[in-house]
């Protein structure tokens, strides 16, 4: 039997998560992005040795579980090395590494798709390296990583549900908390599952539509 | 016989602009794509550059504004030695406009920010000065109409147009085109060798990698023809075209002309 009064009562109940929630995405994925361009730089231009650091780090982030990842982070990183951080700090930090290997490596391709010529051409004006990559090649490169760094922000926005297992109160751990003070797991549940839905999917439009308007047409 | 002084009339005593001294380029695959090469262009002279594919002419226009290092030899721009590496290359190759055989025209800005985007970000020009500039540029190259389209909505020959007017934009003391009208479908070949005749006749100095045997013939004051990284016979295209010296540059042109021919608007 779906109680609804049980429903209607969760949502207020998780409005304080919500916000926990979309502080981390909206903290989280400008970080990211700017680690993810820095990582795939390192990747496509740095002196080898630093090149192969920056590939072995983002290997060692999109090769093991985000889950382990934050526990790790959260457990063993302040026993082992003595760094204490919050715990909004240390999940956001975890994810920030996450989320930005796997963007770097879309980054990373985007970049070395636009073919050598344009950054020529772009010397050939006179330009520095620098001004060839921002003004030329970047601009072509984010409009083809554009559609995939969009569905890593919906991504995020779901995947920041794992945080509430480390006692960051965010919207699941509102409701599994809810959940187990009123017994209503269908409804608790339900109301959590369309107060994701309800915000990733303008999200996920404002990206389409970021994504129609960044579109390089050659 | 080809001496240097049968260089046509009005330009033989001009200074010399581009001057390429001995030049080697390998690549680290270790093809030697310059064994050698010497080559002269004086202000306000067209000097087109012949010969089969892979015979070194788009790398020696590369090594001329420092878009590739070279390994030994010196090529000097007016009295500018280039360094690919250094921060003397930048200037040089504001000094230089190149052409490139696919164009590179900038996909996600329109015909007007292309020929706009050097005085913009290099020269940092102020803004209505720069646009007055680049649709002056459309209109010499015949594309008033296009100013507000991208690369992707102009055939080829426009796109090469928009190229040429980007290059200009920098009011460069001499332009390098490399093969500007290979990838070109024939009926868009004349309207660039057009614009570049144009040039040509304004006095600007061009050098210029070519298959297009009319042109180089009709256009150019001296013509070099390259084979294997090095410089086989150069000399007035009378002389080239009507009694080249060696048997090797007479089976180049043989070869040429009967190929499937691309005509050109006469």
């Amino acid at each position: 039997m779906f109680y609804w009064p049980a429903f209607f009562e969760a949502f207020p109940a998780l409005l304080p998560g919500l916000m926990v929630t979309i502080e981390l995405t909206v903290l989280v994925m400008p970080c990211a992005l700017i680690v993810a361009l820095s990582l795939a730089l390192a990747r496509l231009y740095a002196p080898r040795p630093a090149a192969r650091m920056a590939t072995g780090w983002v290997e060692f982030w999109r090769t093991t579980p985000l889950l382990l990842q934050l526990y790790w982070l959260y457990y063993v990183m302040p026993s082992e090395t003595g760094i204490l951080l919050p715990g909004f700090a240390t999940v956001a930090f975890g994810l920030v590494c996450n989320v930005s290997a796997f963007l770097s490596e879309n980054f990373r391709a985007g970049i070395a798709s636009i073919r050598p010529g344009q950054r020529h051409a772009g010397l050939a004006l006179g330009m520095s390296e620098r001004q060839a990559f921002f003004r030329v090649v970047m601009p072509q490169a984010w409009s083809r990583v554009m559609p995939e760094t969009a569905s890593m922000w919906v991504e995020l926005f779901k995947e920041t549900s794992l945080v509430s297992t480390l006692a960051v109160a965010d919207v699941t751990y509102h409701a599994l908390a809810l959940r187990t003070e009123n017994y209503r797991t269908l409804e608790v549940l339900t109301a959590l599952a369309l107060s994701y839905l309800v915000l990733a999917y303008p999200q996920a439009k404002f990206c389409d539509w970021l994504y129609r308007r960044h579109r390089v047409r050659e | 016989m080809t001496e240097p002084n049968d260089r046509r009339q009005g330009t033989h005593d001009a200074p010399a602009l581009i001057r390429i001294e001995d030049v080697f380029r390998r690549y680290p695959t270790g093809v030697e794509a310059l064994r050698g090469v010497s080559l002269i262009a004086h202000e306000g002279e067209v000097v087109c550059i012949i010969g089969p594919s892979g015979s070194g002419k788009s790398t020696l226009l590369r090594c001329v504004n420092g878009l590739e290092p070279i390994d030994r030899g010196r090529i000097r721009i007016g009295d500018r030695e280039v360094h690919a590496k250094s921060r003397d290359a930048r200037e040089i190759r504001r000094q230089i406009g190149m052409v490139f055989q696919s164009f590179e025209l900038f996909p996600h800005m329109t015909a007007l920010a292309n020929v706009s985007e050097g005085p913009r970000t290099v020269l940092r020009m102020p803004r209505a000065e720069v646009e007055t500039r680049a649709r002056a540029l459309l209109a010499k190259v015949g594309l008033s109409d296009k100013a507000d389209v991208l690369p992707a909505q102009l055939s080829g020959g426009q796109q090469q147009r928009v190229a040429i007017a980007r290059a200009l934009a920098m009011q460069p003391r001499a332009m390098l085109f490399d093969e500007a009208t290979s990838a070109l479908d024939p009926e868009t070949v004349g309207e660039v060798l057009n614009v570049m005749q144009q040039l040509a006749r304004e006095g600007m100095t061009m050098l210029v990698v070519t298959h297009e045997m009319a042109f180089a013939r009709d256009v150019a004051d001296w013509v070099v023809v390259m084979e294997n990284g090095l410089v086989l016979e150069e000399g007035t295209p009378h002389t080239i075209f009507g009694s080249p010296r060696l048997a090797r540059t007479r089976e180049f042109l043989l070869r040429v002309e009967h190929a499937p021919a691309r005509r050109v608007e006469p």
